[in-house]
């Protein structure tokens, strides 16, 4: 017998052991809450909640622990990958900036400063993805925390640590080269807070999987149009484009916080519909 | 909210105990332990994840342990509405399964008796979803080997 005939009796047979139910599960599932009714009769007693509700976010422990934890949610190949990069932006911005002229034409090492920072967004996508899963949500409520707390605040420790480790690189780069400061923190800056604000955008629809393609492909795209504005044709990299440079960094940090702001009320609404 | 849990999940956690255990009523108290291990680890749950997969996780757990204590291997008849050859075939078929070795074992009860995806075996198995492809295939083959032997010890 083939393969193929083995797969289909193994589906066939799981096709019919979905008829197979628990003959005492009434009675069981009864039990159950009742344990449950008396573990959480025994939790009130002891202080650690009042009414079923949650206090601040987090059912025990202080707002301390509840970071820490929460931090400790970076996996470590996150921080792998953030490393690699850092060691990559390193090295490009060092090699890049030595052959150029920063008051003349360096729209080579400004492109790859631009492409470079989104890549820190793409990086933590995955776990992004990993926080925002519809199905996750009961598990949240039965967890210690709601799923707006937990969500916002890794998002905001991923923000928070992603630009930190680019501020370091950009002023490393900066000391060595004696670039001018602001020229890199716009160029560094304004595609990851864009990128960044995609991402917001799209956790308010997608999840999973969903939501790591969709950051892919707004990668792509954005690595698209940094690659058009190295050409001669557009030349978005020249200094007569800086002040634009500025204003699109602006309109990405208002359009970002509004995500974020989006996000969280959509957050809210999940909650409640889950109670 | 954990109503909901254990009423949305408990038929599938129990076919999964089941399915390890080949007895009603063992499989009734491995459920039952897999919901109540829930129930006390579930405030020191940290990772994020799908419930299911969680569930499913310490089943598995639950049937290991299960298995350590040694207990005599209960087969039961299959508790299908089904006659005749369906049932021997079934029967065979659900043995020989049970004869792979762990690894695969697991990836075929999870895959083809629970119907999960790649995604949540891999999840559940803690390997990649390459690997968890891997075991599938070849927990099929080796179903294909043993099947062609048993036809040929028959024939002989």
């Amino acid at each position: 017998m083939g393969q193929r005939e083995i797969e289909k009796r193994l589906k066939q047979y799981g096709a019919l052991s979905k008829k197979l139910v628990s003959r005492e599960k009434e009675s069981r599932m009864k039990t159950l809450l009742e344990m449950e009714s008396c573990r959480k009769g025994s939790h009130r007693q002891g202080g650690h909640r009042q009414g079923g509700h949650r206090q601040g976010g987090h059912r025990q422990g202080g707002l301390g622990s509840f970071i820490w934890e929460q931090v400790g949610y970076l996996e470590r190949y996150c921080l792998l990958w953030q490393a690699l990069w850092l060691a990559v932006f390193l090295l490009v911005m060092k090699y890049g900036i030595g052959q150029y002229d920063w008051a003349g034409q360096a729209e080579g090492v400004l492109a790859a400063l631009s492409l470079l920072t989104p890549i820190l967004v793409l990086i933590t996508a995955r776990a992004a993805a990993k926080v925002y899963q519809k199905t996750m949500l009961e598990i949240e409520y039965t967890t210690k925390y709601s799923l707006q707390s937990v969500v916002m605040l890794r998002m905001l420790t991923l923000c928070l640590i992603h630009s930190l480790i680019l501020a370091a690189g950009i002023l490393f780069q900066r000391v060595q080269f004696q670039a001018e400061l602001g020229k890199v923190f716009v160029y560094g800056f304004t595609p990851m807070i864009i990128m960044t604000g995609i991402l917001l955008l799209m956790m308010q629809y997608w999840s999973g999987e969903l939501l790591y393609g969709g950051a892919t492909g707004g990668y792509v795209l954005m690595a698209a149009l940094i690659f058009l504005g190295c050409t001669k044709q557009f030349g978005w990299y020249r200094p007569v484009w800086f002040k634009t440079w500025c204003l699109a960094g602006a309109a990405g940090m208002v359009f970002g916080i509004w995500q974020f702001h989006l996000l969280y009320k959509k957050l809210e609404g999940y909650e409640k519909a889950a109670q | 909210m954990l109503e909901k849990i254990i009423k949305k999940h408990y038929d599938e956690i129990f076919r999964y105990c089941y399915h390890h255990v080949n007895s009603f009523s063992e499989a009734e108290d491995l459920c039952q332990d897999t919901f109540l291990s829930f129930i006390e680890h579930y405030g020191q749950y940290r990772n994020i994840g799908k419930t299911k997969n969680y569930l499913y996780t310490i089943a598995g757990n639950k049937c290991k342990d299960y298995y350590k204590k040694q207990r005599p291997l209960v087969m039961e008849v299959v508790p299908f509405k089904e006659t005749g050859e369906r049932i021997e075939d079934m029967a065979v078929l659900k043995h020989m399964v049970m004869c792979l070795p762990e690894e695969f074992k697991e990836a075929v009860v999870l895959r083809y008796f629970q119907n999960l995806k790649y995604g949540d075996m891999a999840a559940i198995l803690k390997i990649s979803t390459s690997l968890a492809k891997y075991r599938v295939k070849k927990g099929v083959e080796l179903l294909a080997e043993m099947e062609g032997g048993s036809n040929g010890t028959k024939r002989n």
